[in-house]
């Protein structure tokens, strides 16, 4: 029985799929680890600390959700966001943090942070529009986690969070976590 | 493509697992029903609840607080709620606007007419929910009555705990809304022998006294007999009335002091 394989002794392994051979200037420094480490830690504890916020106090988080009007006629709707999400956002933020099931977790955190976004601009656009004053001039309490603050700042910060979170999404390297570290590759 | 698939997979098995775990957590925390509606959408016509009928129907006020999704909360002490942004003190409800600048003795330069204006609108917007409206004025003279002593007069705090325990109306009864299994009986059995039930939370944009009411409307003989106060603990403060910290009748008095400006808690 021949086998096509047996030159592979005599040459270097080739990689894993998962883990091609880095070419570009992104893929070196992807390949580091280190940008997968910083997205990891900043949006996972970001979210992690802001779930817990909204989990000490369910019934403040409900009621900044209802001034959203995202659901009205909808009391499960309304109620499953309010103490649903929060959880959510401490498991993921967990797993980000502890480099499990990372791709997954950045991605229901991006799915999230786009929802939250488009939520918070309607809703500061909606303000404005009734105070009559410009857009960057509302601030509210979003329901976030971090009290009362400046709408455009807060549009900021989620669009830098999901930059972050696609990052995490997107990297290649399984540098720093916790599943590879324990199970390798 | 392949790769997209396999992250959509991940998405999918990260978040499912993650909803099965916040629904655990949820349940295990006592925190939301998820099955419950919390904020009931009330509208009674006028005629059927023995509400008397507003002076001024027009409403404008509160169609159009209703409208953008902020409730005004009418009269706010040294202060005019303006479309549901308290402007010139602490925003109970966290809307502030950076370029809407107005103080407290602009806010005391609103004529009577405004403060009128905003009244009748919270009248407007309470009577819809088949609510009948206590102002200040009457709701001293409630809590000065003798009758008061006799449990014919009730005031109900709808706040929370530790709202409650901050400082409340001297002698009111504690019920949160949103946990009413922990003082329920106790309410009903005041609220039995009542002939006037006065319901209260902070003032500005807070609506739980509104919700309390409309749930205990169900637990009191006469639905007519219970009252909201939309000034709430704040006007009553400011209006230098004394408030009773800790628990009920734990005779730790603060003597009222009247102050300018508004304060939300």
């Amino acid at each position: 029985m021949s086998r096509t394989a047996a030159p592979a002794e005599t040459t270097p392994p080739t990689p894993p799929p998962s883990a091609p051979a880095p070419t570009g200037a992104w893929s070196r420094f992807d390949a580091t680890g280190l940008p997968l480490l910083v997205a990891r830690l900043v949006v996972g504890i970001t979210f992690v600390v802001m779930g817990l916020a909204k989990v000490e106090d369910p019934i403040g988080f409900l009621k900044l959700v209802r001034e959203f009007e995202l659901a009205p006629n909808l009391p499960w709707l309304l109620n499953g966001i309010a103490g649903l999400v929060p959880w959510l956002e401490i498991w993921c933020g967990g797993l980000l943090v502890l480099g499990v099931g990372v791709r997954g977790a950045a991605g229901t955190l991006s799915i999230l942070l786009v929802v939250f976004t488009i939520a918070i601009q309607d809703r500061g656009a909606t303000l404005a529009a009734h105070d009559g004053v410009s857009f960057c001039a509302i601030a509210f309490d979003c329901g976030c986690g971090g009290g009362i603050v400046n709408v455009c700042r807060k549009i900021g910060e989620n669009l830098g969070l999901l930059v972050l979170a696609l990052t995490a999404v997107v990297s290649r390297s399984r540098r720093f976590c916790l599943r590879h570290a324990l199970l390798g590759r | 493509m392949r790769s997209l698939t396999a992250i959509l997979a991940e998405v999918a098995l990260v978040g499912g697992a993650g909803l099965l775990v916040a629904l655990a957590a949820n349940a295990a925390t006592d925190g939301i029903e998820l099955g419950r509606d919390y904020f009931p959408v009330v509208a009674v016509p006028v005629s059927t609840t023995g509400v008397a009928a507003p002076a001024v129907t027009t409403g404008s006020a509160a169609v159009e607080a209703a409208s953008t999704g902020v409730t005004t909360g009418g009269v706010t002490t040294g202060g005019v709620t303006t479309g549901g942004v308290t402007t010139g003190g602490v925003t109970t409800g966290g809307v502030t606007t950076g370029e809407v600048t107005a103080t407290g003795s602009s806010a005391g330069e609103a004529s009577a007419t405004d403060g009128d204006a905003a009244q009748q609108a919270v009248a407007d917007r309470l009577a819809a929910k088949g609510l009948r409206p206590i102002f200040f004025d009457e709701v001293a003279e409630t809590f000065n009555d003798p009758m008061r002593g006799y449990g014919l007069h009730v005031f109900i705090d709808a706040r929370d705990d530790s709202h409650y325990a901050e400082g409340h109306i001297p002698g009111a009864l504690a019920f949160d809304y949103y946990h009413p299994d922990a003082s329920i009986a106790e309410v009903t059995a005041a609220l039995a022998s009542a002939m006037k039930v006065v319901i209260y939370c902070n003032g500005g944009d807070c609506e739980d006294s509104e919700f309390a009411a409309l749930f205990l409307q169900g637990h009191v003989g006469d639905p007519s007999s219970l009252y909201v106060y939309p000034g709430g603990i704040t006007e009553w403060k400011a209006k230098g009335m004394d408030v009773e910290r800790g628990a009920r009748d734990s005779g730790d008095i603060v003597s009222g002091q009247v102050v300018s400006g508004d304060e939300s808690r």
